[in-house]
C-alpha cells in the first residue's frame, strides 16, 4: 500500500518535555520517519486497538457499533497517517481524536442510546437485590453497570473508561481529550451520584451489591 | 463538560467498597474475536479499491486522449483533402484561363510563368505561416 512518510517526520526531536504518550509512541514515529509506514501502522493498531475499541464502546455502548466505529477509526488513521505531525501532539492523542470524532458522527447520525433509572428492569433488579439472598454477586454488578449507564454522559464516560483503563486517569484524560483535573471532577461527581442512586434504590449498604 | 473546582477532587479511597464493586462491574472488555483480521481485510479491500479507482481514472484519461487524437487526425485528413482539391481546381483554372490571358496581355509565356507562380505561391504560404504564428491579423483587430 503506498503510504510515504512525509519528510517533516525526519525531524522528531523528543526532548525531556515530551509527554509520556509521545515517548511511548516514539518507536512508531521513528518507523514512519524511516518510511516503514505499514510496519508503523501495524504497531499502532496492535498497541491501540483495544483502547480505541474501549473508547468506542464507552461512547456508543453497543459492542457491534463500537467495533464498526473502532475499525473505521483505525482505517481513517491509516489513511491520514502520512499527514500526522509529531509537533501537533502525541500519536495516541491524534488517534483518540479521530476515534472520538467518528463516534460523535455516528451518534449524530443514529442518535445516542440512553439508559434511564425509570426503567422497570432496573427497579426490579434493585428490589431483588434488596431482598435477602446469598448469591447476588453477578446481579449486583449488572445493576451497578446499569446505574453507571444512567449517569450523565461526561460522568459515565469518565467512570467507565477509568475502570476499563485500570484506574489510569491520565489515559482516560487523553482518550476523552480533557485535562486530568476535569476527568477527576467527573469521576468524583459520578461516584457521588452513583452513591446517591444506590441509596435511593435502598442499596446503600455495600453488602447488598458486592 | 463541567469546570473543575479545587475541592472537587476524585479519590477512590474513602469508598473502597464501591470502587471495588465498580472495578468488577466494569472490567476492560476484550477486543472482539477476529478484530485485527477484519481490519487487515478492510485495509486490503481499500487498497484494492484504490488500485481499481486509479486504473479506471487512467483508462478514462487514455480514452479521452485517444478520442482527441482521433478528432485531430480526422480534421487533418479533411483539411488536407480540401487543400489538395482547392490546389487542383486553382491549377486547372490558371492553366485554362490565367495562362492564355497573361500571354495575350503581358506576353508572358509558360516557361517564365511557372517560376513566377512558384514564387507567388511560396510567398503566400510563407506569409500565411508567419501570420498564423504571430496572430498578426487578430492583433490588428483587437486594436
Amino acid at each position: 500500500m503506498p503510504l510515504d512518510a512525509p519528510p517533516q517526520l525526519m525531524n522528531l526531536p523528543l526532548n525531556s518535555d515530551a509527554s509520556e504518550a509521545a515517548r511511548r509512541d516514539r518507536d512508531i514515529v521513528e518507523l514512519m520517519a524511516a518510511g516503514a509506514a505499514e510496519a508503523a501502522f501495524e504497531r499502532l493498531a496492535a498497541r491501540y486497538s483495544p483502547k480505541v475499541y474501549r473508547l468506542c464502546l464507552a461512547m456508543l455502548r453497543e459492542p457491534a457499533r463500537a467495533e464498526e466505529a473502532a475499525q473505521d477509526s483505525l482505517l481513517r488513521a491509516w489513511r491520514a497517517l502520512a499527514g500526522y505531525r509529531p509537533a501537533v501532539g502525541a500519536l495516541s492523542t491524534w488517534l483518540y481524536a479521530i476515534t472520538r470524532n467518528r463516534c460523535l458522527t455516528l451518534i449524530e447520525r443514529s442518535g445516542p442510546i440512553t439508559a434511564s433509572l425509570a426503567d422497570e428492569a432496573v427497579q426490579a433488579e434493585a428490589d431483588e437485590l434488596a431482598a435477602p439472598d446469598e448469591s447476588r454477586g453477578a446481579d449486583g454488578h449488572a445493576l451497578l453497570h446499569r446505574l453507571v449507564d444512567a449517569l450523565p454522559d461526561a460522568q459515565r464516560l469518565a467512570l467507565t473508561l477509568y475502570y476499563y483503563e485500570e484506574r489510569a486517569v491520565a489515559e482516560v484524560a487523553a482518550m476523552l481529550g480533557l485535562p486530568e483535573a476535569t476527568v477527576k471532577t467527573h469521576l468524583h461527581r459520578g461516584r457521588q451520584a452513583l452513591r446517591g442512586r444506590l441509596a435511593e434504590q435502598g442499596l446503600a449498604d455495600p453488602a447488598l451489591w458486592l | 463538560m463541567n469546570p473543575t473546582r479545587a475541592d472537587d477532587v476524585f479519590d477512590p479511597r474513602p469508598d473502597p467498597a464501591l470502587d471495588d464493586a465498580l472495578s468488577r462491574a466494569l472490567p476492560p472488555p476484550a477486543l472482539p474475536a477476529g478484530f485485527h483480521a477484519r481490519l487487515q481485510a478492510a485495509m486490503a479491500a481499500e487498497a484494492a479499491h484504490d488500485l481499481a479507482r486509479q486504473r479506471r481514472e487512467l483508462e478514462e484519461e487514455h480514452a479521452s486522449r485517444l478520442a482527441a487524437l482521433e478528432r485531430g487526425y480526422v480534421r487533418l485528413k479533411r483539411d488536407t483533402l480540401a487543400t489538395v482539391l482547392a490546389a487542383a481546381f486553382t491549377a486547372g483554372a490558371v492553366m485554362q484561363w490565367g495562362v492564355p490571358w497573361l500571354h495575350a496581355t503581358l506576353g508572358i509565356d509558360l516557361s517564365s510563368l511557372v517560376p513566377l507562380l512558384a514564387l507567388v505561391i511560396g510567398l503566400a504560404v510563407g506569409a500565411g505561416v508567419w501570420v498564423e504564428r504571430f496572430g498578426f491579423p487578430r492583433a490588428l483587430l483587437r486594436r
